[in-house]
């Protein structure tokens, strides 16, 4: 009886920690909540946009969206594991793999945009290091959220890249980007990110904008399921043992509810597709996606021409 | 049905394809509903068809390949054009090239009308579109070679039957039973066949070539009249023998 009751005192402690982990949370968003009220006591002409399944002023989405990238930015690898069962990292590496980057007879800069962690653009080193044996190729890895881009630069510190120059971290809003020149970047990439903008037009605007002529916008995000069997079994398990898991493993699940909501509230491939031929860019092949695993993700390609 | 037995005989023994190709053939020209005389807006259009224009241009020196691609893009200032545009590559070329030439086949409507026969047409408009390779000839056997491969081949299997199906159209084929699909069938397997021939043909303006595709049609056509004759003699049997039975008073 004793060691039988040794474990579960010890799940008890774990829930416990979550506990007040989400009491935590629930306070800064209260916090938030209480700030908008304010903010739209004073400016009458403020608009709403989404907050996963919540509607927030325009003006605060992006204030919030950095609470919930602060909060899971130390566990973010490991809840992506546990997410996708590490399939993220296939998709990942497939979405690199797709690019090719490096594939060019003059020294590529490519930027990196919502990839704090470092994750895409340490594949495109190595990808252009060892498959091309390109050493000149260099990545600007661009993020709105500071404790993401110090996970980033600390893993960078292990790698051959941050001592030879190879990869820069700037704290940049997508939607701006005020630090990158125009027709300056050979490739734009974005994973996992754009969905959390509050404007994607404006982002994809400003992708337009640096990249130079022939170069290439990529962005892998997740997608819609298909077929609707699977979709329905695929939500089930996004909305109810995805926030557990967050709850367990991260000890935040408001932080994983708001993620799994704004995957749910994304335009489908063909929609997001359309919004990437009306900024201005020419799709890929035939449709300007290609889809993986059923659906869940998608990894959109357009070029400026 | 001798029709298309033999349709699919004459792509096995020329082309040296499997048959479940050939069936891949016949259900592929199956699936279309119609001929429609507007085209289908096309998929490649734009700055894209520039690229694959100029592409097209460098195809005499180097072939089907990335390399034209890139040539055909520096033309129009992109230095360092990407992969990702054309995922397919050479496929994506080889389409817009048939895409092209088929559209091309519209130029000879003066021409067919003083042609009487149907069958006189298609050998026409069959030659027609084998002139269209006579300036990349040497690469017909990487065409080929590329167009067979199995992540290649629904698209240019696809080109094949709207290549016959334009073919039909413009010969003014009045086919509007079962007919129809046998003829196609057959035209594809003839297409095929010439071009494969005309990929090894030496002799001056490729008169064997043309030889062989007027060859080719009137045994088609032979067959197709061995085909009324066995169905007409059939349907005299049935009668016969319904008489006899009448005649017994059953």
């Amino acid at each position: 009886m004793s060691r039988l009751r040794a474990p579960v005192a010890k799940f008890l402690a774990d829930g416990l920690k979550g506990i007040r982990s989400t009491a935590l949370a629930g306070s800064r968003l209260s916090n938030c909540r209480y700030t908008s009220t304010s903010s739209k006591d004073t400016d009458t002409s403020s608009h709403m946009t989404h907050f996963g399944f919540k509607d927030v002023p325009e003006d605060e989405k992006e204030h919030l969206v950095k609470n919930v990238f602060s909060s899971v930015a130390k566990k973010y690898d490991e809840m992506n594991d546990a997410m996708s069962l590490g399939i993220h990292r296939l998709w990942k590496n497939i979405f690199v793999s797709r690019l090719n980057p490096g594939n060019s007879t003059v020294p590529m800069k490519i930027l990196d945009v919502a990839g704090g962690t470092g994750d895409i653009a340490f594949r495109i080193l190595n990808h252009a290091t060892n498959h091309n044996g390109d050493r000149n190729t260099r990545v600007i890895v661009a993020d709105i959220n500071p404790d993401m881009l110090s996970v980033g630069l600390r893993r960078s510190k292990k790698t051959p890249y941050y001592d030879s120059g190879r990869v820069e971290f700037i704290e940049q809003n997508a939607e701006i980007l005020d630090k990158i020149p125009d027709n300056s970047i050979d490739m734009y990439t974005i994973a996992f990110g754009i969905r959390n903008c509050t404007h994607i037009p404006k982002v994809l605007e400003q992708a337009y904008r640096v990249l130079k002529p022939g170069g290439v916008f990529s962005c892998l995000e997740f997608s819609k399921v298909y077929p609707a069997p699977l979709a329905e079994l695929y939500r089930q398990y996004s909305f109810k043992i995805l926030p557990l898991l967050g709850t367990i493993i991260a000890g935040d699940s408001q932080s994983y509810e708001y993620l799994v909501e704004s995957i749910e509230r994304f335009p489908d491939a063909k929609t997001f597709a359309k919004m990437i031929e009306d900024a201005g860019f020419t799709l890929a092949g035939e449709t300007g996606y290609e889809t993986l695993s059923f659906g869940i993700a998608a990894i959109h390609t357009g070029i400026k021409l | 049905m001798l029709t298309l037995r033999s349709a699919c005989q004459l792509t096995t023994k020329n082309l040296g394809l499997h048959k479940c190709i050939s069936k891949t053939v016949i259900s592929a020209l199956g699936r279309r509903g119609y001929h429609s005389e507007n085209y289908e807006t096309s998929k490649i259009s734009g700055k894209k068809a520039l690229i694959l224009e100029n592409a097209l241009e460098h195809v005499p020196q180097l072939g089907f390949t990335e390399d034209a691609i890139v040539q055909g893009g520096q033309a129009l200032g992109y230095s360092n054009l990407s992969k990702a545009l054309f995922p397919s590559g050479p496929m994506d070329l080889i389409s817009y090239f048939f895409l092209k030439q088929r559209y091309a086949l519209s130029s000879l409507k003066p021409h067919l009308t003083t042609i009487p026969e149907t069958s006189g047409r298609v050998v026409q408009l069959i030659w027609s579109r084998l002139q269209g390779n006579r300036d990349i000839v040497q690469h017909l056997p990487q065409m080929i070679a590329i167009c067979t491969y199995p992540s290649n081949l629904r698209k240019s299997l696809s080109s094949l039957a709207e290549l016959s199906d334009e073919i039909l159209y413009l010969a003014q084929d009045k086919s509007a039973d079962f007919q129809w699909y046998t003829k196609r069938a057959a035209i594809s397997a003839i297409y095929s066949a010439s071009e494969l021939f005309m990929s090894r043909d030496t002799s001056p303006n490729f008169e064997a070539t043309y030889n062989f595709v007027q060859h080719r049609i009137q045994h088609a056509k032979a067959l197709n009249d061995l085909r009324n004759d066995v169905l007409e003699w059939g349907s005299f049997q049935l009668n016969a023998v319904r008489s006899i039975l009448r005649s017994r008073g059953i």
